[in-house]
């Protein structure tokens, strides 16, 4: 990274390492403000209450993500601001689906000038990646984003908060109402940092809320919609495992690898995705579990049915909960005693004391690509385009004892491990191991000295890719000299890449 | 060893590629049933190039078409195959003439012979004996196609077939490769199926899905207390080598020369 300073971000650090970014002084606080007994918190017309706290252009307003493919907040309240004439609107918003694909009209008509996000995919990534926002967007760790939210490197004017269940001095939750979502973490950092915390929901109860996620003193106040979203979109991956004989192999592998590096054993932590490779390797993790009896002690990460079932069936003791991946999820935080609903911040914040990624022991994650360092991209597609974006890829893989990214090493005919990268998300430093369909390879030293008597088949990842570069071709790689559509901030808030217009 | 031999489309590029990925003790690329008339040269293009070029660490087997035999050897013999599965094997004179044209182009090369006709199961006995065949499959579905039989989970429509192969082969000493399980989704039905014609004395099975290849291999593979109880047969035999006696025996229960070899078989295998 040769760049200092870039418009509309600011000043860059450059990555320096995982862990060399010592944080500067700074805390935000809340703002001042004065409450008295007859104040009235609850609205029914947005375009009243935006009047009322003075939304105006130029401002950064937040949502969060937990409603997924099925939000309706965030076009509810942008096309409010339409109405209301305001424009140039920083929208930082935990992350993009293709629910918000109408954001990029929002864009083209100067409504939304910039993107601050953890995951993007959908219309508007492709509308950042051909450079259509008038700023330059910003792609952060989720533990980064709440980093910079309590740093204040993300000031937001107005966090527009969906909430699944409210009362009417605005404590609220995620886990009641007709519409209910799970965890609302994510949103936690907003409502405690920004200047004026809007909590949005389409389900009334009696004061006091029973169970509240956010509690009313962080909440100004409470907008009641007819819909916030459709909870059914918040289902991501699959809840079958995999047939995909390739996908198995690999899953298995992975879990032999954690069981060989000793890990596995009583009271082991784990997080891993939905779907494909992830759900697969949480089944041969739970065989091994059941074999050698082991009881792990919590897991992690988008939850979802299998790993409720995890846990229902005794082989983990605890789930911590940022995010619900389906409505089995969302029942179980509303049922189980041991099922826990954690902020963004105590998730993954490397400025914090101790977030809980700290105490996993094993990671499972993807990748779009892999160079030879074990430097890898979930930002990006091999050509480039956006397609993703780090989520907690970076803050579990810099956190857990083994961080093992898995993957085939070749996928629609492209090599998947290779020398150079469109993009770095995550440092290899902090990946311990790649596992592909052809073997494991390692990049840690004293785990290569724990497994060299194992059955697993290790592979140097210059031979991957070098193999994978038999079989496909050589991928013809240009870095673009175009402009800068987006910042790859680390967790820490240094920046460890760019992307570039396409 | 062959406990099982994987099915893979000879026109799938990508199946190809990944075909010696799971741990099959042979590939059996398909230029036969697999692929369409009108795709029958590209797949042989394919097939020919991949087995050039990639590196299948397990016995590298194409089943070739019957009505095109010749040509498709003759470009298969350039390559790094292993083996030949001539489908369909019927005519003695007929598969005989096509073992000559493959040995006369690649000595070393092995022939599979697919057995799946009525005719073929009669003439089987003929054709386990012709020089260079290794192994002789078993093809159910076209047979009980041919029988008029009904496919049933007890399979008993076959249990002649499958004895009478099974007879022939071993006393040609030569492999006896059972026909792929179908349902892909029946665990259960897959171990009954293979742990029967295991314990009749089949050395393997065809594969039509990598996810019943660890299955297979666990049946086939000998148990723990198998293997304690070989290593008692060749340790009572050491010993009884040792002290010059003539009489050996193992818990009360004598020791002979079929027992041996079973002792020596199930250690063979446990390696």
């Amino acid at each position: 990274m040769n760049i200092d300073y870039i418009k509309d971000y600011g000043e860059v650090i450059p990555f320096n390492g995982a862990f060399n970014l010592k944080p500067k002084e700074k805390t935000v606080k809340k703002q001042i403000k004065l409450s008295k007994q007859n104040d009235n918190k609850v609205y029914t017309s947005i375009q009243e209450l935006i009047k009322k706290i003075g939304l105006k252009s130029g401002d950064t307003i937040s949502f969060h993500h937990h409603l997924r493919n099925g939000d309706k907040v965030t076009r509810i309240i942008l096309k409010a601001c339409e109405e209301l004439g305001i424009n140039d609107l920083k929208l930082a918003i935990s992350a993009i689906f293709p629910v918000h694909n109408f954001i990029v009209d929002f864009a083209k008509k100067g409504i939304v000038s910039q993107i601050d996000t953890n995951y993007c995919v959908g219309e508007v990534a492709n509308a950042i990646t051909r450079g259509l926002f008038k700023k330059v967007a910003i792609f952060r760790t989720h533990g980064g984003r709440a980093r910079a939210i309590y740093a204040g490197d993300l000031k937001i004017d107005v966090a527009f908060i969906a909430a699944s269940a409210s009362d009417e001095a605005g404590n609220i939750n995620g886990i009641m109402g007709k519409n209910a979502f799970g965890s609302i973490g994510y949103a936690m950092p907003d409502a405690d940092c920004a200047k004026i915390s809007v909590a949005v929901s389409d389900t009334m109860y009696p004061y006091p809320l029973s169970n509240p996620s956010i509690t009313q003193d962080k909440i100004d106040y409470v907008l009641m919609v007819d819909e916030i979203g459709d909870p059914n979109g918040i289902k991501s991956g699959t809840t079958d495992i995999t047939k995909d004989p390739i996908q198995l192999k690999i899953a298995k592998t992975t879990a032999n690898l954690i069981y060989e590096s000793g890990l596995l054993k009583d009271g082991f932590s784990f997080q891993t995705g939905a779907g494909g490779i992830s759900l697969a390797s949480a089944h041969y993790v739970k065989e091994i579990m059941k074999e050698k009896n082991i009881k792990g002690s919590f897991i992690m990460g988008g939850i979802t049915a299998y790993l409720v079932n995890l846990y229902n069936d005794g082989y983990f003791s605890n789930i911590f909960d940022v995010q619900d991946f389906d409505l089995e999820a969302v029942k179980s935080l509303r049922e189980n005693k041991k099922h826990y609903e954690v902020s963004s911040s105590l998730y993954a914040n490397i400025h914090t004391s101790s977030p809980i990624v700290n105490k996993l022991d094993c990671v499972v994650l993807g990748a779009t690509e892999v160079d030879t360092n074990f430097n890898t991209n979930v930002i990006t597609s091999s050509n480039g385009y956006i397609m993703g974006g780090s989520g907690g890829h970076s803050d579990a893989a810099a956190g857990a004892k083994l961080a093992i990214i898995t993957t085939n090493l070749i996928r629609t005919r492209k090599a998947i491990v290779k020398e150079k990268i469109n993009s770095i998300t995550t440092p290899g430093e902090s990946i311990n191991a790649l596992v592909c369909e052809y073997g494991v390879a390692l990049n840690d030293k004293t785990l290569a000295k724990i497994l060299k008597n194992s059955k697993l088949k290790i592979i140097d990842i210059k031979d991957l890719a070098k193999l994978a570069n038999n079989i496909c071709g050589v991928c013809e790689f240009e870095k673009s000299n175009k402009k800068i559509v987006a910042v790859v901030e680390y967790r820490d808030g240094s920046v460890i890449d760019v992307i570039r217009q396409k | 060893m062959r406990r099982t031999l994987l099915f893979i489309p000879g026109n799938n590029a990508g199946n190809i590629q990944n075909a010696g990925l799971f741990g099959a003790d042979g590939v059996i690329f398909d230029l036969e049933d697999a692929v369409s008339l009108t795709q029958k040269d590209s797949a042989l293009n394919l097939v020919c190039n991949a087995l050039n070029m990639l590196n299948y660490e397990c016995e590298k087997i194409v089943r070739i078409n019957l009505d095109n035999a010749k040509n498709e050897i003759l470009a298969l013999s350039k390559t790094k195959i292993d083996s030949i599965l001539i489908p369909k094997a019927e005519d003695v004179k007929e598969i005989s003439k096509l073992i000559k044209y493959a040995k006369s182009l690649k000595a070393k090369i092995k022939i599979l012979l697919l057995i799946e006709t009525a005719l073929g199961l009669l003439n089987s006995k003929e054709l386990a004996f012709l020089k260079g065949v290794s192994a002789l499959c078993f093809g159910a579905e076209d047979y009980t196609s041919q029988m008029g039989a009904t496919r049933s989970d007890d399979n008993k429509e076959i249990e002649y077939a499958r004895n009478y192969l099974l007879n022939v082969c071993k006393a040609a000493n030569i492999d006896a490769i059972d026909t792929p399980y179908t349902d892909t989704n029946n665990e259960a039905g897959l171990i009954k199926d293979t742990t029967y014609i295991k314990n009749l004395g089949f050395d393997g099975k065809m594969v039509i899905s990598p996810r019943h290849i660890d299955v297979i291999h666990n049946c086939f593979n000998p148990s723990l207390a198998e293997i304690i109880w070989a290593n008692n047969v060749l340790e009572a035999i050491k010993k009884a080598e040792n002290k010059k006696s003539g009489v050996i025996s193992l818990n009360g229960k004598m020791i002979d020369a079929p027992i041996v070899n079973r002792a020596k078989n199930i250690i063979r295998k446990s390696l």
